[in-house]
Order: structure tokens, then C-alpha cells, then sequence
């Protein structure tokens, strides 16, 4: 397991995502920003992972599912010492693994995604042949709240159900945006927990920038044994940014030119 | 053909405890005798292909030979993206085995007809598309998808085939469909449900003629295809599959590229949906897959 300072590491990756997304030109800077918190807890505390064995059979297995935010795990996984630092500095580069969407290709990516309703599928399986051989391992995927418009996800969370498997975790962003709008204004999903709960998974809610909320659910918050679980985690889209927080713009929107030094100045030089 | 090859995945799975056969809630009285067999090796996802797809691959990710099984383009299309995206990808040991292939549904009507799958799948990169023609090359197919670790669609039709056990074949030949007859000048070239009916045109055309099966589309015989077509007059092909894209593309793909000159004719299914009912064998006819306006149309245009 990684031992690191999960606040300390979220400043750093936030860092990492503004300049890698700056330099790409690219998109999805407060879809990364929404789940630094997490994905920093999540590998600075609770995923048994090591980065000099990354393919270790009882390693605990993670994948994004909402793979257009990938740039911030880059980031983690670099800190984490998968891979020099420096090479995130290729994102989007000619000939770069680091792609704009999840790539299994870069050391320590479980599953490649972009496609969203894919990886909850997958997460399924992989603990589904965890359960079946009775391994400790356990499978975390983070989904968007978006996400969860695809039917495909609904057919995952029948069968995890279905098949008990409570090694399964799911973590949602829900920071209540989506791509062009609000999630109400879009497809409504409240009563969200209602959902989860009705389809047979034990649900904790908690803030998704609060880490100790993040690692004491993570870690043993999850009591029932006989099924997934799912942690809803309350989110801000664009956390940590003053102008990119709760906007749909800073979805789409490129940090360049004196927005990225004023947002460079909010986050602090690591 | 169905039967035959749930029976021998059986047989291997009750040897290879890796292998898991996933159903989406069809197959009934198909598979009861290796759920029976084999209850841990088996999971019915339900009405489900999307995730049928992703937990299979799920599932060879972490070292299962997953088979997923379902009718016509339910396990195909249904669920393309995550062939694509999750299996593909990955280079998942994900086998996909849709039954019915062609109009093997007849009636059923156009949601039943797997029509389209080849021309679709066979251009995903890193999956092997598969079409037995008999219990033969079903043999030799189950031997190829055992020793074979990546993706790979199967395209089964429904009902069994005339018995050609006498014939011998591999999975990347091209198979030899009777008697070798000397002095060939025309190549017929089929694959699944239409071999029978490429050898009865064989039969009734003016030239010497032979019929060979092809069971793997994707990657095709290279080398043999080679030396079988080279020098020919004629190359036909027959296909219970849109003319658009299918395995008649591929040869003349196959054509183009290798540089050998030689009149291609294709038959297949027009480019549209079928709106009415029929048994296999009469939609088939009702789409001019038949002896007679095979056996007319290729003399007409050889005479051209």
C-alpha cells in the first residue's frame, strides 16, 4: 500500500492536470478537478497497490469509468511512482500513451475507457472472478454522475446485486453537471440513493473533497457483507479553482493565458 | 451446428475449469445439459448483452476463456461498443457466439436476421471471425478458439448441416467441399449455411468447378487463398450475408491486393431489410440465393 498525505497529493495532481490540460489545449478541467480528492485518497490510502509490481495478482483493482478525466490520474499515478513525473508532460503528444482518455497502456491503468457505461461492466467481472476464487482483492470504479444516464450502467448494477459481489465498490463524482447542463435540468437522477438502494446496494454518501469523510468510507465505512457497495460522493465540478467551480463552461473551456496563471495562483505552487 | 458445438465447448470445459459460457437469457434447451454438467462454469446475465460483453471481459481479464452465447445480432451488435472498446481493446479471451446466422430465423422477422455481422465485426481490429461450414471445420474450430488466448466472433447457423465428415479440413485452409476434379477453372468460395448450396451450382455449371469452404473470414487463409485462386477464370462467391461488406468483399479485397486478375462474381443478400415472412430456405430463394438464379446469372455474365 501507498502511504501518502492524500491533501498534499491532490494539490500536486491538480497542478499536474492544469498544466498537462494548458499545454494540450484540451478539455474536462473540472471533471479532473471534481475527483483529485478522491482519487487522491483513494491511492495515497486505501488501494493495496504497489507501483514496482503493478500487475501483482492480489493487488486491489481500479478503473475509471469516466475516462475523460484521465489527466488527473496520470498525475496520481506518477506521484505514486508508476512512472517518472516528467512524462506527463507528453500527454497528448504525438506518439504519447497518454492519452486523452484512459489508456491501459500507461503503467498502473487497469482497464482503457472514453467510452462512458463501459468500465462498471468490467469492475463486475473482475469481482465476480475474485468472489468465484476467493481473493481479498478488492474492485473500486469511479463513475460521473452523467454517467449514469447510460442504460448500460443500470445493467451492471442489476447483476453486482444479483451476484452479491461485495467486493465491488462504485464511487460517483456527483458534482451535478454534466457536459452542456445540470444534471436536473438534463436527466434528473434523484432519488439517487433511492436508486442504489433499491437496486440492492448498500449506499454511504459523503463530501468527495473531504478526506478523512473519504478514507473512513472507503476504508471500513461499507458494513454489509452480502452485497456492492457505493459511496455517492458530493462533488464540486472545477474544486479548487474559484471561477471554474459549479460551471458547466469550465467543462469544455481551456485554461490558457491569464486564466491559467490566475488558476495557478488559487491552487499554489506545490 | 449449435448443438454440436455446445456439446463439444462442453467437453472442454469440463476439462478447462477457466471456461465460462454466458448466456443472455437464451439458448433454452440448447445448453441444459453443460449447465447441468458444469453450474460454476455457467451464468445466464440476463436480458443484458451491454453488460454480458463488459463482465465477460472482466472476467479474461482476470484469466477466463469467457464464451458469450446469444441469437443473431444480440450478442453482435447490441452490444458493438463494447466488443469494440472493452474486448478488442484489450485483446480480451472473449468468444462470441451468435447463433441463426443469416436468415436462419426466417420468419422471425428482420430483428432475428444476422445479416450484417460479418461485414461489421470483421472490421474490429484483433478479432478472428469465424464461419463453419460442418461438423468438420466445427472440430477444428473449437481447437482453434482453445489455443487461441485473443477475441474471436463465431458465426453458427441454427440447424445441422448435411454430414461431410469424410472431408478432411483445417480452421485456416481453404476446405475442400468434395471430390477434387481435374482441370479446374472456376473457384466457388462459401462459408456457414450456403456450402450445399454452392456445391449444387458446382454441380450444374458447364465448367469444372470446385467448392471450397473458408471457416476463418478473419485473418483469411492467406497463403492458400493464394494458390487456389491463382490462375482461375473465375472466382464466385456465396454467402448468406449482405453483399455489402461480408466475406465476398473480403475476397475481393484479397483480390486487389494480391494482384490477381480473375473475374470475381458475388452472390449474397441485396442491401435490404426483409419485410416478409418465409421459412430459411424460402427467404433465401425470395433473395435469389438459389440453384437455379446462381447457376443462370453466372453463365449470363460469364458469356459477357
Amino acid at each position: 500500500m501507498i502511504q501518502k498525505n492524500s491533501v498534499g497529493l491532490a494539490q500536486k495532481v491538480r497542478l499536474h492536470a492544469l498544466s498537462m490540460i494548458r499545454n494540450a489545449k484540451s478539455s474536462h478541467i473540472g471533471s479532473n478537478f471534481s475527483i483529485a480528492d478522491i482519487l487522491s485518497v483513494l491511492y495515497g490510502k486505501i488501494l493495496n497497490i504497489d507501483p514496482k509490481q503493478p500487475k501483482k495478482e492480489d493487488r486491489d483493482r481500479f478503473l475509471l469509468s469516466k475516462g475523460h478525466a484521465t489527466a488527473i490520474l496520470y498525475a496520481v499515478l506518477a506521484e505514486c511512482g508508476f512512472f517518472p513525473v516528467n512524462e506527463l508532460k507528453t500527454f497528448y503528444q504525438a506518439g504519447s500513451l497518454f492519452l486523452g482518455h484512459t489508456n491501459c497502456k500507461v503503467c498502473g491503468i487497469e482497464f482503457s475507457t472514453g467510452s462512458l457505461g463501459h468500465a462498471l461492466s468490467v469492475a463486475a467481472g473482475i469481482a465476480l472472478a475474485a468472489q468465484w476464487r476467493k481473493k481479498a482483492f478488492r474492485t473500486f470504479v469511479l463513475l460521473s454522475d452523467g454517467e449514469c444516464d447510460e442504460g448500460s450502467n443500470w445493467e451492471a448494477i442489476l447483476f453486482a446485486a444479483h451476484h452479491r459481489l461485495s467486493s465491488l465498490t462504485a464511487i460517483v463524482d456527483y458534482n451535478k453537471i454534466q457536459s452542456l447542463d445540470t444534471i436536473a435540468n438534463t436527466l434528473a437522477l434523484e432519488p439517487f440513493r433511492d436508486k442504489w438502494e433499491a437496486f440492492g446496494w448498500e449506499v454511504l454518501e459523503c463530501d468527495g473533497h473531504n478526506h478523512k469523510q473519504l478514507e473512513q468510507c472507503l476504508k471500513l465505512g461499507f458494513k454489509n457483507k452480502h452485497c456492492p457497495h457505493v459511496l455517492i460522493a458530493h462533488t464540486v465540478k472545477g474544486k479548487g479553482v474559484s471561477f471554474m467551480e459549479n460551471t458547466v463552461l469550465w467543462h469544455y473551456r481551456s485554461p490558457q493565458g491569464e486564466e491559467y496563471e490566475a488558476a495557478k495562483d488559487e491552487l499554489g505552487y506545490a | 451446428m449449435r448443438d454440436a458445438f455446445i456439446d463439444l465447448l462442453r467437453q472442454s470445459a469440463l476439462k478447462d475449469p477457466r471456461i465460462i459460457l454466458i448466456t443472455g437469457d437464451l439458448g433454452f434447451g440448447v445448453l441444459d445439459r453443460y449447465r447441468a454438467e458444469l453450474p460454476h462454469q455457467f451464468i445466464n446475465a440476463g436480458i443484458a448483452e451491454q453488460n454480458m460483453t463488459g463482465l465477460a471481459t472482466g472476467l479474461a481479464l482476470e484469466g477466463y476463456r469467457v464464451f458469450t452465447y446469444s441469437i443473431g445480432n444480440f450478442c453482435s451488435l447490441r452490444c458493438l461498443e463494447q466488443i469494440r472498446n472493452d474486448v478488442c481493446y484489450h485483446n480480451a479471451n472473449v468468444k462470441i457466439i451468435s447463433i441463426g446466422s443469416g436468415l436462419g430465423y426466417g420468419a422471425l422477422g428482420m430483428s432475428h436476421h444476422a445479416t450484417e455481422d460479418v461485414s461489421i465485426l470483421r472490421a474490429l481490429p484483433n478479432l478472428h471471425v469465424y464461419s463453419p461450414s460442418d461438423l468438420s471445420e466445427v472440430k477444428v474450430l473449437i481447437g482453434a478458439l482453445m489455443s487461441y488466448d485473443g477475441p474471436a466472433y463465431v458465426r453458427l447457423g441454427k440447424v445441422a448441416l448435411a454430414s461431410n465428415s469424410v472431408r478432411t479440413v483445417a480452421i485456416n485452409d481453404c476446405n475442400r467441399w468434395r471430390e477434387p476434379r481435374l482441370d479446374v477453372s472456376c473457384i466457388l468460395l462459401t462459408h456457414g449455411t450456403t456450402a450445399t448450396l454452392a456445391q449444387s451450382v458446382c454441380e450444374q455449371l458447364p465448367f469444372n468447378c470446385e467448392v471450397y469452404t473458408i471457416p476463418c473470414i478473419k485473418p483469411l487463409p492467406d497463403n492458400a487463398l493464394y494458390t487456389l485462386l491463382k490462375g482461375k477464370r473465375l472466382v464466385v462467391t456465396i454467402e448468406e450475408h449482405t453483399l455489402l461488406g461480408g466475406f465476398g468483399s473480403a475476397i475481393g479485397e484479397y483480390l486487389l491486393d494480391k494482384g490477381i486478375t480473375v473475374p470475381l462474381y458475388r452472390f449474397g443478400l441485396p442491401d435490404q431489410f426483409i419485410t416478409v415472412g418465409g421459412t430459411s430456405d424460402e427467404l433465401r430463394k425470395f433473395c435469389g440465393l438459389e440453384v437455379s438464379n446462381v447457376v443462370a446469372t453466372i453463365q449470363r455474365r460469364f458469356q459477357q
